[in-house]
């Protein structure tokens, strides 16, 4: 296999959360940096972020429906 | 002229590299970390630094894949002698993973690389197509999907069909009939 494809491969399959056995394995120790505690610490470290960008595009839905409705009444 | 004349002399031996003494390159030596949990946290202090986490974002900013960067700096690494190959494949993943949340959190535009339909199959899924084969190869082999072999029995011969222990025989009485023998004149001969 190209070693490009191989590395895709690798991380298309930690992405979807199949290769922790191989990791696992591969020391005595079961890997500490799984999918599941980074997204946990994605969501600690991002929550405010990403709380903020959702009220901000609710925010932006709703100004454009206001937008629209008033267009409608004046025609 | 003159200097490309010089240039040759300096230049290899053929066969000079069978010669050369490579072992003290970094990836021929035993690598720095053995255990995965450190080389990621190797990598994760690496990337880390800001001089280099801005770099990070700058490639990403210039359309790099988040995939493509994380095997840059894996395989970096491993030129290094920092751990080995099959260590770079299996923390190319997490590191992607991490330089996705690092860019999320500094609003950074990012591709992943990495095809969301992708390709893989399982073992367990392997396994069970070939099982799934065998027994589909097997179901040919069964008679009921055979055609019926019109010529089959006289190609066995006359004689085959004695063989066959299901067939009726006919009983002594009726072989003599059959024969022409009657009870009768066996009496009169006598």
């Amino acid at each position: 296999m190209n070693l490009n494809k191989a590395f895709k491969r690798s991380i298309a399959r930690y992405l979807d959360g199949v290769g922790t056995k191989e990791m696992d394995n591969a020391s005595e120790e079961p890997f500490t940096y799984t999918l599941e505690t980074l997204e946990a610490i994605a969501d600690t470290v991002l929550e405010e972020k990403r709380t903020a960008k959702k009220k901000a595009a609710k925010k932006a839905s709703r100004a454009k429906k206001k937008t629209e409705e008033s267009d409608t009444d004046g025609e | 002229m003159a200097n490309k004349k010089y240039a040759a002399i300096d230049g290899p031996i053929p066969g000079e590299n069978l010669i050369s003494d490579e072992r003290n390159y970094p990836w021929r030596r035993a690598p720095d970390y053995t255990d995965l949990d450190e080389a990621m946290e190797f990598l994760l202090d690496t990337i880390s630094e800001k001089p280099k986490l801005f770099a990070v974002f700058n490639a990403l900013e210039n359309e790099i894949t988040v995939a493509q960067f994380s095997q840059t700096i894996v395989m970096s690494a491993m030129a290094q002698g920092r751990f080995t190959l099959d260590f770079a494949l299996l923390l190319a993943g997490p590191l992607a993973k991490y330089i996705s949340i690092l860019a999320e959190g500094y609003d950074v535009d990012y591709d992943m690389g990495v095809e969301t339909e992708y390709m893989y199959f399982p073992k367990e899924l392997i396994d069970a197509s070939q099982l799934d084969f065998e027994l589909q190869q097997e179901m040919e082999r069964t008679p009921e999907n055979e055609e019926e072999d019109v010529n089959e029995e006289a190609r066995e011969g006359l004689m085959n069909a004695m063989k066959d222990e299901s067939m009726d025989v006919a009983s002594e009485e009726e072989q003599d009939s059959m024969l022409g023998y009657n009870e009768g004149e066996d009496e009169e001969l006598v």
